[in-house]
């Protein structure tokens, strides 16, 4: 009745419970939000210049728009955060008439990991069996890259004329001349265990409500026309004929 | 080792055999209904590979929910690639329609540094929402999952768990 391997299982049963309970706790707890959030996220964000060119579908060019972004998004690190993921999109309606809905492109995102705990594996590690044998520029860059995690407290977004990773297009091939164009910014915390939270849901604004006039949202713009395409240019070169599926136009902003 | 067996009477053998058929029904009958809960033919998925780290890595657990129609760009989907039967746990980064259009998505996976046209079929350009996507990631439980991965990636361990536990229950004495 009492050997060992009925032992063991009640041990890892019990384990298996304790577990369970604990994960459930943590992930109750980041939702109420307790204990509560000192502060609220706040974030403003600025377009500067927007450029439409014609290209290939997947057309990498050089040039690129710039936008500014400022964020403070230092309250949502909890003790339950093991990511903050940050990203700005491009909104514009997705027919001339409003009828189709809002179109939204994600132009730039990035992700910001939580502080490793000093009881992390890796730093407990780095502790007591730090390794002697790096050379000495890896242990430079080591040195650096720690300072720039415990020093500065993650959250913080100081952004300007940021180029954005990601050049969008729009399905119907036509993004130039669109009107009630916006940027928006908005994250998404990625928790140790339990639910994710995004700024946009009922989640979010339990846990990190925008302060009131800095929502992340830029001023309304428009895509320009189509670089290249004023009509005074009457002369032509050797007729070209477009390559088949190489006419759609990317916004190379 | 089989005179436990012989000595049950057929009502007791057949009142096990119940237990263990009510067991088994239990849990599929859970397992349905938290399909239909989350309106999601997968409500509960491992994650496979590690195109989504540092956010997921492989073996962490992820609990879908179907029911929200009007996915929102940076939402992480899990999708059916179109043909073919291969789950894939992306981020949304793009998304057009929505209202009386059909909802389009493209997706992204956060280590991957292009998005997943090109994981996508043959002139496909973007998911269809009410479609290809299995459901919207809404909770994580990491490392749970590995079990899963490590019974489909190494057969005999299947083998070997079902033979292990066949011992323990005609060994025991109950």
């Amino acid at each position: 009745m009492h050997n060992a391997l009925n032992r063991l299982q009640t041990t890892f049963g019990f384990f298996t419970t304790c577990a369970f309970t604990l994960a459930s706790i943590i992930a109750l707890l980041s939702i109420v939000p307790l204990p509560a959030p000192v502060g609220s996220p706040s974030a403003s964000v600025s377009v500067r210049n927007v450029q439409v060119v014609k290209g290939r579908p997947h057309y990498y060019a050089t040039k690129r728009e710039e936008f500014d972004l400022e964020a403070d998004l230092s309250s949502l690190f909890t003790w339950n955060t093991k990511q903050l993921f940050v990203y700005v999109t491009a909104n514009y309606p997705t027919s001339k008439d409003g009828q189709g809905g809002i179109s939204e492109a994600v132009i730039w995102d990035t992700i910001i990991p939580a502080t490793s705990t000093p009881y992390s594996w890796q730093n407990l590690k780095q502790k007591y069996f730090p390794d002697k044998k790096k050379s000495k520029s890896k242990s430079r860059r080591e040195s650096l890259s720690k300072k720039s995690t415990d020093l500065v407290k993650p959250g913080f977004i100081a952004l300007k004329n940021q180029k954005p990773k990601y050049q969008i297009t729009d399905p119907t091939g036509i993004i130039s001349e669109r009107a009630n164009a916006t940027l928006h910014v908005s994250w998404n915390v990625q928790p140790w265990v339990g639910a994710l939270i995004w700024d946009k849901g009922y989640l979010g604004s339990r846990v990190g409500q925008w302060d009131a006039g800095k929502v992340g949202k830029s001023e309304t713009f428009s895509f320009p026309p189509l670089k290249g395409s004023k009509p005074e240019v009457v002369k032509e070169k050797a007729p070209q004929t477009p390559k088949v599926g190489s006419a759609s136009p990317v916004v190379e902003i | 080792m089989f005179s436990s067996l012989a000595s049950l009477q057929p009502r007791q053998l057949a009142a096990q055999v119940l237990n263990f058929a009510l067991v088994l029904s239990t849990a599929f009958m859970l397992w349905k209904g938290l399909s239909v809960f989350t309106n999601s033919s997968s409500p509960i998925v491992v994650v496979l590979s590690g195109s989504m780290e540092p956010a997921f890595e492989r073996g962490d657990l992820l609990f879908l929910w179907n029911r929200g129609m009007d996915t929102q760009v940076g939402e992480i989907v899990v999708y059916n690639v179109r043909g073919k039967d291969i789950p894939i746990v992306h981020r949304v980064v793009r998304r057009f329609g929505g209202g009386s259009a059909p909802l389009q998505l493209l997706t992204k996976g956060d280590n991957n540094a292009a998005d997943d046209t090109e994981l996508y079929a043959r002139g496909q350009d973007y998911l269809e929402r009410s479609k290809d996507v299995v459901g919207s990631v809404v909770g994580y439980v990491p490392f749970v999952g590995y079990v899963t991965i490590l019974l489909s990636e190494y057969p005999w361990l299947k083998t070997a768990m079902l033979g292990f536990m066949a011992l323990t229950v005609v060994l025991q004495r109950e």
